[in-house]
């Protein structure tokens, strides 16, 4: 009976180890999931300002047309009072390359005699930060020149 | 404690250490699903906003085929538009004219919205097995090639422009109340689709027109949204008139904007064409365009 006893406390004591091997197994599947989730999420986001990147040239706010065709240009006089909503936390930015002028942000006195566009900022200061850019042509309605530029986005994680 | 107290004691330690690894395994198992599915559909959006990047990118007209693993739905709602994929609700910040649950093979296609200037892109999804009739008759062929000829080009395989309609979904180009859409065109780009059970809606381009055909009465709430996007782009072009040289007279151009906010049917299609024209008349006073 003793034996039988003692066979009975090791098979309770194995079970025990056993369940909690088991629920730290469980749990790190658990964990490498949620993480690879949360990794997704941040692909997505560096996705999204790609696709941002690709389509925003084509929005017609943004977007120089001419007799109502579309040309891929951007249209400085539309984002000189231009203000995008609801992007996350992002900055965007069009900046001229080249010719190069003056470094300082646009507004209507000082245009066109400056270099940077601000159409989008939400700022986190917090994290890392993800920038991404494309060159960009800038169409000038008032002279009807097209000179260098760069769209940027930062994003904020 | 007597050996049968000990037994009882060790049978119910086991009971109890049973149920709890029961527990813990169906709440995994629970949770577990839950993050599957959320990758699922996270994995799925992201699939379609690359699919709707391209097509944008597209110096064609045509459409994509995407394979969705699990039902999808589009609902628009006059506050947002979201994406039921897997139960699960995204918002998304494209107009997507679909209709009921879309599952496995579809097709997404995408025609920008313009009066006379671009407003926003439609994309379309249908699914693979959806096919349409476009159904003229001896006095109206030509027309209705004309209408449709861009919703051939997006979904070849699906759409037949004919006057022996055999495909699921057949639309007709004059009154017919036993068809699921009849469309009455008003002019090239425009006029009114009616729907069966007698509900109908304007259209102004092609865009419209097909973006109702696929997703009949659900297109009134992302033609509202379209509408609130136009306004956006209103609003951009007053100001870009605002920085424009004050010795080209741009009033009319800006008395017109200013009534397109507010107006619909033929009398939005008529302004649109007047301010095209204007629009056209400042090349000749060398003045900068507008649009």
């Amino acid at each position: 009976m003793k034996k039988a006893q003692s066979q009975i406390h090791e098979s309770i004591i194995v079970i025990f180890i056993f369940s909690i091997i088991f629920a730290m197994a469980l749990f790190g599947v658990y964990r490498y999931n949620t993480l690879s989730v949360q990794g997704i999420q941040k692909d997505i986001e560096e996705s999204r300002s790609l696709s941002l990147l690709n389509n925003l040239p084509g929005s017609p706010l943004i977007q120089q047309s001419e007799l109502g065709n579309e040309k891929e240009a951007v249209d400085t006089l539309k984002i000189l009072d231009l203000e995008l909503n609801g992007l996350g936390f992002r900055t965007i930015e069009i900046t001229q390359t080249y010719p190069e002028v003056d470094k300082v942000e646009c507004n209507s006195d000082n245009y066109p005699g400056c270099n940077s566009y601000i159409i989008y900022n939400r700022v986190r200061q917090t994290g890392n930060k993800n920038v991404v850019s494309i060159p960009v042509s800038l169409y000038f309605p008032l002279t009807k020149e097209v000179k260098v530029g760069k769209l940027t986005i930062t994003t904020y994680e | 404690m007597s050996k049968k107290a000990e037994i009882q004691f060790y049978l119910v330690f086991v009971l109890i250490a049973g149920a709890i690894i029961l527990a813990f395994l169906v709440s995994f198992g629970l949770k577990f699903k839950e993050v599957q599915e959320e990758k699922t559909t996270i994995r799925v959006l992201n699939n379609l906003e690359s699919s709707f990047s391209e097509l944008q990118g597209s110096q064609f007209q045509t459409s994509t085929s995407f394979r969705l693993p699990v039902d999808m739905r589009v609902v628009c709602t006059p506050t947002e538009e979201v994406l039921l994929i897997n139960g699960r609700s995204l918002k998304s910040d494209n107009l997507i004219f679909s209709l009921g649950n879309l599952n496995e093979e579809v097709l997404i296609g995408f025609s920008p919205d313009k009066l006379p200037f671009k407003i926003t892109n439609f994309f379309y999804i249908i699914k693979k097995t959806d096919t349409y009739s476009l159904v003229y008759d001896n006095s109206n062929e030509e027309v209705v090639r004309e209408i449709g000829k861009d919703f051939k080009s997006y979904f070849p395989d699906n759409v037949e422009i004919t006057n022996d309609p055999k495909n699921k979904i057949k639309v007709y180009f004059e009154r017919n109340d036993n068809a699921d859409i009849y469309v009455i065109p008003e002019t090239e780009e425009s006029g009114k689709i009616y729907f069966r059970g007698g509900n109908s809606l304007d259209y102004y381009n092609r865009a419209m027109l097909y973006g109702a055909i696929i997703s009949r009465e659900n297109s009134a709430c992302l033609f509202e949204k379209a509408d609130k996007i136009r306004l956006d782009v209103i609003s951009s072009y007053r100001n870009k008139i605002s920085h424009l040289p004050a010795n080209c007279n741009y009033n009319n151009l800006l008395l017109n904007f200013q009534k397109m906010e507010n107006l619909s049917g033929k009398e939005l299609v008529d302004t649109a064409k007047a301010l095209e024209k204007q629009n056209e008349a400042l090349l000749n006073e060398n003045c900068p365009l507008v649009f």
